[in-house]
């Protein structure tokens, strides 16, 4: 997958926490979840959740921990990815 | 530096039947973390609480230590729970009020708690009744001078949410500091700051907000 493909398909996972939806309609890799997209931290483990389930792969601790925006999220779904294969 | 962290979790907001799923709770709770509640808290507290209840702690572990570290990141599995105490009466109650403050926690049952980040041994206070898990967190176990609270709000949204926080805790800055000239600011790498007469003042404040609930902490006697 593509960068810009796992973007498009991260937008849907994230879309259910996020009440800033103009924001996220305008999303980049510098997007920040917490800070412009106003997610509620007690969702982030959601994220990680949904994204495993939507990209069939495990996301450990430390991968995790660099969830933090857009561009980082895209950097740990395609390293599993790649893993996988 | 002195510092504080909170965290409030609203138990209308949190999703139950998720909570219980190992692959959830796992990105939480630690091997050990999740055997101390089999040998000790099964019974006395339901597995989605505790669990909740040790993210609320760890979470506002994570606030402590970023204002005096602004680049840290919050991994929970990093900040350890080594112990947990209950309150006399274990029993969690309905909240029948809208509006629960206080400073320090002499008269209310709270579950105390030790967190360990790497060298950092710090101290948690938590309440929980039946609608919210709310925790403060700090390097001392007095929480004498810990002035706290928690509100329901109307409106969940985000912006409301973030106003409702700070007028909130500015009544109770205007309160404690005997002037109306205080505001909120935040920092560059986004903790909360006290202004008095367009002064920084040395005061930690933290607050926190989920769902229809926002919640104030701030260290008073510097």
């Amino acid at each position: 997958m593509t960068r810009i493909e796992i973007l498009t398909e991260l937008k849907k996972v994230i879309a259910p926490y996020t009440s800033n939806k103009e924001m996220l309609d305008g999303i980049n890799e510098q997007t920040d979840l917490i800070k412009d997209l106003k997610i509620n931290s007690a969702n982030l483990v959601d994220i990680i959740i949904d994204a495993e389930a939507k990209y069939d792969i495990e996301i450990d601790y430390d991968s995790a921990d660099k969830m933090m925006n857009v561009g980082t999220c895209i950097d740990v779904i395609n390293e599993k990815l790649t893993e996988k294969e | 530096m002195i510092s504080i962290g909170n965290d409030i979790i609203s138990l209308n907001d949190i999703d139950i039947i998720r909570t219980k799923q190992s692959k959830f709770y796992s990105k939480i709770l630690t091997g050990a973390e999740i055997e101390l509640y089999e040998e000790q808290a099964t019974g006395r507290l339901p597995f989605e609480i505790y669990t909740w209840l040790y993210w609320s702690v760890k979470e506002s572990a994570y606030k402590y230590l970023q204002r005096i570290t602004p680049l840290l990141l919050f991994s929970p599995s990093k900040f350890i729970v080594n112990h947990l105490q209950y309150p006399l009466v274990n029993r969690i109650m309905v909240d029948q009020t809208q509006l629960t403050q206080g400073c320090g926690f002499k008269d209310e049952a709270v579950y105390e708690t030790i967190i360990n980040y790497g060298e950092n041994k710090l101290y948690g206070s938590s309440l929980i009744n039946q609608d919210f898990i709310f925790s403060v967190v700090h390097s001392n176990q007095n929480f004498d001078k810990i002035c706290w609270g928690v509100k329901l709000i109307d409106n969940p949204g985000t912006e409301h949410q973030s106003a409702a926080v700070r007028k909130f805790a500015i009544e109770k800055l205007r309160i404690y500091f005997k002037t109306v000239n205080i505001s909120i600011d935040k920092s560059p790498y986004g903790y909360p700051t006290v202004i008095k007469d367009d002064k920084e003042v040395k005061i930690p404040l933290s607050l926190s907000h989920h769902g229809h609930r926002v919640a104030y902490s701030f260290q008073t006697g510097l």
